[in-house]
Order: structure tokens, then sequence, then C-alpha cells
């Protein structure tokens, strides 16, 4: 059985997720019993509804949580390669965000198309750059002067005196 | 006779050069969604939508609807040409789209998908335009309790009809719920589920879930898959025109049964998917040689085709008459409506006569021009799969993390964004579904209010919706949806037994 590849398996990420919708429901109660779920004198209170909510999200998914536990199966989730894969463009569009704060967005879009040109695409850096910068660009005109919506913007951007 | 004097003044609303100037415009993009993996119609819309802010309502929509049209008629292209549905209700159509393309017949199974949508959309289209108005009007007479309970309805036919675990649509139904309860209640003006955080005051915008859940997830679905375009080449002449829609009357039965099958699921929120999955599997155990389907036959192409085109269009008519849409995409459009400043429901059709004819009007038109588009330029669109993943990967991030920004120009919206990318993935991956987690969302608020309301008549009493016979009715028929899984287990055991 070398064959069988390696990865994460389902089980554990169903039971994961069961338990993560649940201790939602659990939290939404808890504050809907903060602020009341009875009946108050206008009318039922602000925490009727999600308390109930909540509650019927425990429900289900305890009982996704109580078959993904009592079935036992060695179906794949996901195998490390595709991980890999999705961690290879999930972990660059999280730096992307995150530099979206710093730079602006134009910046940030300029290098996330280049980074992936020239690691996932194999081309040349300059050609990937390029490409980067003229994206950034025609974003730029399409929204800040056609749109007239405002991106976010950084210290570059501040120089050229917008 | 009254609605035909009404259409007649939405075509003269819809007419207008800068309106048929959008309808292009939104065929041509919807196409190009509908072609690219991880963008589709619901997140396509979501993201354009900020930019329509200030144009006119009924423009607005005329724009939107047309993407949708567009989207749907575009899922076909990849499905035949690449064996890569572009959208999940195209999915069947890969079962013999895909085979008649490796035969050299990508142009006649690409003519008879296209003729098909077109014939599933114009007949939910002659629906909607007969039958929404009377559902409005009956609707007019509708209180809180009959809108709670049409809201309880659509949302039992979800875990009635969904193909996966009933417990996990129910989940995902309430998470829907609870993240449209976060933020500030607007009844009592209480802070709900924000646990002091200043940013979740605003709460949840549908638009960035939406974006994040079918855009961010989509790419990395496809990833995953390690995407390789590997497509027949087609061409479509006018020879191949005339020879297949010679050759289509033989499948008007199928045609008629599939546009059935699309029209009413489309109207129930089970939804376009589903629809084509249902009547291809009816065209396959209902032919003389069924087993030949899955080869590559034409009648394979027609039926899920017709299906999804009927279910996608006739998803509006519960979005205009009710203010309930039946599919996402149809829910986006409706969240539309509300940041217009309309208001949904059986009223727009009394208070926004223009508004409503106008964009039934351009349904007509929307999908004869989707129609003409997707036939002349079927090797533009192709083409587009041909560009490497490398560029389209990160210009659809970009573009979903524009549209999330535009949302409230809030940078906080592109971190959730991405949230609910990954949340979307995992959820994709485990086969929550998602659709009845955005309705729930988008729905969230009105159900809420529409079951406070319903409470306050009753001072508390959960009978108030067995009160009236029509709530009683409909109510009903929500818990026999509802509990449909659980009845079929039972049968199937009491038939056990008694074999």
């Amino acid at each position: 059985m070398s064959e069988v590849p390696r990865g994460l398996r389902a089980r554990p990420v169903e039971i994961a997720t069961a338990l993560a919708f649940a201790a939602l429901g659990g939290l939404a109660m808890f504050d809907s019993a903060r602020i009341g779920f009875g009946w108050g004198f206008d009318g039922p209170q602000s925490g009727t509804f999600p308390y109930w909510v909540g509650g019927l999200l425990m429900l289900a998914s305890g009982a996704v949580l109580a078959g993904a536990v009592l079935r036992r199966t060695r179906a794949m989730f996901a195998t490390n390669e595709q991980l890999a894969s999705v961690a290879r463009v999930f972990i660059p569009a999280a730096v992307y965000v995150a530099a979206m704060h710093l730079v602006g967005l134009y910046v940030a879009s300029a290098g996330l198309l280049a980074w992936f040109m020239i690691r996932l695409g194999g081309y040349p850096w300059l050609v990937s750059i390029a490409s980067g910068i003229a994206a950034a660009v025609v974003v730029f005109v399409v929204f800040e002067l056609w749109f007239l919506v405002s991106l976010p913007k950084g210290p570059l951007e501040e120089l050229l005196g917008y | 006779m009254e609605n035909l004097a009404a259409l007649a003044a939405g075509f003269a609303v819809a007419l207008t050069p800068s309106n048929l100037v959008l309808m292009l415009v939104g065929v041509l993009l919807g196409v190009v969604i509908g072609v690219l993996p991880g963008l589709g119609g619901a997140n396509g819309i979501a993201i354009l939508l900020p930019l329509t802010f200030s144009m006119e309502p009924v423009s607005a929509i005329i724009m939107l609807s047309c993407i949708y049209w567009g989207a749907l008629f575009g899922g076909a292209i990849t499905s035949i040409l690449f064996n890569i549905p572009g959208e999940p209700w195209s999915v069947a159509t890969t079962f013999d789209g895909y085979p008649m393309a490796q035969k050299g017949r990508a142009a006649e199974a690409l003519v008879a998908a296209f003729t098909s949508s077109f014939f599933g959309a114009f007949v939910a289209i002659v629906m909607i335009t007969a039958i929404a108005p009377l559902v409005a009007r009956f609707a007019l007479r509708f209180g809180p309790p009959e809108f709670f309970a049409v809201m309880f309805l659509s949302f039992a036919a979800f875990v009635g009809q969904g193909r996966g675990s009933a417990w996990k649509t129910i989940a995902a139904m309430m998470a829907g719920f609870l993240l449209a309860c976060v933020g500030l209640d607007t009844v009592t003006g209480l802070l709900r589920l924000t646990f002091g955080s200043m940013e979740l005051m605003r709460g949840f915008d549908f638009l960035v879930a939406v974006i994040g859940l079918f855009g961010i997830s989509e790419v990395l679905i496809a990833v995953e898959e390690g995407l390789k375009f590997e497509g027949a080449k087609a061409r479509i002449d006018s020879g191949v025109v005339f020879r297949v829609w010679k050759e289509l009357p033989r499948y008007a039965a199928i045609a008629l049964r599939s546009s059935f099958i699309g029209c009413w699921m489309g109207v129930t929120p089970a939804g376009a998917t589903p629809a084509s999955f249902m009547s291809y599997g009816m065209a396959r155990k209902l032919s003389k040689d069924g087993a030949a389907f899955g080869t590559g036959r034409i009648e394979g192409v027609v039926a899920p085709e017709v299906a999804n085109n009927a279910a996608g269009v006739s998803a509006l008519l519960p979005m205009l008459a009710l203010g309930v849409p039946g599919s996402p995409t149809a829910a986006v459009l409706l969240g539309g409506l509300i940041m217009w400043g309309l208001q949904p429901g059986p009223m727009l059709f009394v208070e926004q006569k223009d508004f409503v004819w106008g964009l039934i009007a351009s349904m007509y038109l929307g999908n004869v021009a989707a129609f003409l588009v997707v036939l002349t330029l079927v090797p533009l669109f192709a083409a587009i799969l041909r560009i490497p993943f490398a560029i389209i990967a990160p210009l659809i991030l970009i573009a979903c993390a524009i549209g999330a920004y535009t949302v409230n120009n809030a940078m906080f919206d592109v971190v959730l964004m991405l949230v609910f990318g990954l949340v979307g993935y995992v959820m994709k991956k485990l086969d929550y579904p998602l659709a009845p987690m955005v309705l729930a969302l988008v729905l969230g608020n009105r159900t809420e209010q529409a079951f406070r309301q319903s409470l306050l008549l009753s001072e508390g009493s959960l009978a108030v919706f067995f009160h009236g016979w029509l709530s009683g009715i409909i109510m009903t028929a929500g818990l026999v949806l509802l509990l449909w899984p659980l009845i079929g287990r039972l049968a199937a055991v009491v038939r056990a037994r008694m074999a």
C-alpha cells in the first residue's frame, strides 16, 4: 500500500469544522442570553432570534460531529501535494492583503501579478514586473479616473501627487 | 392583456441606446465571467455591484442581470471544449458535450447548447411575464406570518431537496442567519454578537461574503485540481448552425420537459445545478438508448442546458414578486435592489412599474443578445481559457479584492473576504452547501423582522403561523419539505419490512 498518497484525512477536518460551528452556535447563545431572549415589554427581545438560531446550529453541528466521530473512513481531505498548491496561492494572497495596508492596492497588485508570473508561470523577471505595473496602471485608469472610485493608496501614490 | 401593455412600456424603458449598450457590456462581461473558473455569476455581480451605486436602478439591474444571462450561456463553452465546467450548473453538460468535442463535433455541440439555453431562458421569461404579476398581486395580501412562512418554505426546500447531508445544510444556513444578526439591531438599538469589536458593528456585508465564499474559494479549489487547459478548437459557421437547427426540433419533447423541470426548480430555491442534473437523468432514463448517453449524444447537451437556463432565469420570479431570491445570484441582485433604495417585495410591481417591466423586457433582449454574442464570438472566449493560470489567478484575486473593498471602502472587508475564502474552501471540500448560507445571510434580517412582527401580533405564541389558512398551508408545506429526508428514510424502512 505504498501507493496511498500522504496528506490530510477528511475525518479530523470534519470533526474540527463541526466543533467550530458548534462553538459559533454556543457563542451566539451566550451573547444572546446576555441581551435577553425572552419577551420584553415591546415584543421579543433582541437576543431571541439569534439565541434559537445558535441553538439550532449547535444541534445540527452536533449531529454532523456524531456522524464524523462514529464513521471511520480513510477518505482524504487533500493530499500534501494539493495542500502545497493551495498554499502557493493562498499565502501570496494573504501577503497581498497585508501589504495593501502598507503600500496601497496598486503597488500590492503589481507585486502580486509579478510574483505569480515569476514563481508559478516561469516568466522572465522583466516581463513579469512590467506586466504587474501595466495591470496596476490599467486598474488605476479604470477605477480612479473613469469610475471615480478611490482605492487604497500608499506612499508611492502620495509621492506622485494623489 | 394588461401585462402586455406593461411589457410594451417596459420595452420602451429597455430600448434606450444607453441601456442597449449596458446590455451588451453586461452580456460580454457575463460570458467572460462564466468562462473563467473562479468567477461566477454571483460573485462577478457582487464585485461589480458597488460600481452601479450612482447609476439609475433600471440601468444598473439591466447591466447586472445581463451579466447573469451571459454567465448562464458562457458556462457551456468551457464544459464542451475543455471538459471544465465554468459554472457548477454546467457540470451535466460535460457528460455528452465533451465527448462530442473529442469526436470533432464541438461546433455542433456548442450550437445545440446555445440554442437550448436560449429556449430554456425564453420559456422561463414568458412564464415570468405571465405569472410574476399574479404572484405579486396575490402576495400583496401577505402579512408578516405569511412572509415568514414563505421564507421558511424556501429554507426548508434547501434541506429537503439538497443532495448532501441535511444536517450540514441546516448548519450552513444557521451560520448564515447568525452572520446576518451581527451588528446593530435596528429594532431595539442593541449591539449583537459584536463582542466589543468596532469593525463588527457594521455587521457582515453579504457581498464581501459572496466574493470570498464563491470567488476566492473557487480559485483555491481550481489550483488544487491543478488546472491544465487542453481544449478542442471550435469555429461556428452558418452551415453548422443551420444543420443543427434542422436536427433540434426532434428533441422538442426533451426540451419542453427540461424547461418545466428548470422553471420549477428555479422558482423553488433548489436552483440551476440540481435542475440540470435532474433533466439530464430524466432524458437518459426515458431515452430508448439511454446507454449511449455519455458518449456524445446531442440530447445529453440539450437536456441540461435547457434546464439550467430555465432555472437560472426563473430564480428571478420569487425575487421580483416576493422579495425572496431563488438562487445566490438572484440574492445578490436583491441586495442590489436594497442598495439602490428599492423595497423588494410585491409592492415593487405597484410602485416601481418602470423598473420591474424594464427589467423583464431587458430579459428578452438580453437573452437574444447573449445568444448572438456566444454564437459569433466562441473562438474569442475559448482563447481566454488559454491564458496561463499564473496570469489569470492573480487577476481574479485583484478583482475580488477591489470588489470587496469598494462595498464599504473598508480595508477590514478585504481581510474578511480572505477569511471567507478559506472557510468556503473547507466547506466545499466537506460538502457543506454554500447557497443556503448566502441566502440566509441576505434574508436574515427580513426573516427575523417577519418573525418578530408575527409574534407581536400573537403576543408571543408560535401558533400565529398556523392561524391564517394561507400561512398555515405554506408552513405545512415547509414542514413536509423539511422532514422529507426523514420521510424518505422511513418509507424505505417500511418497504424493506414489507418485502
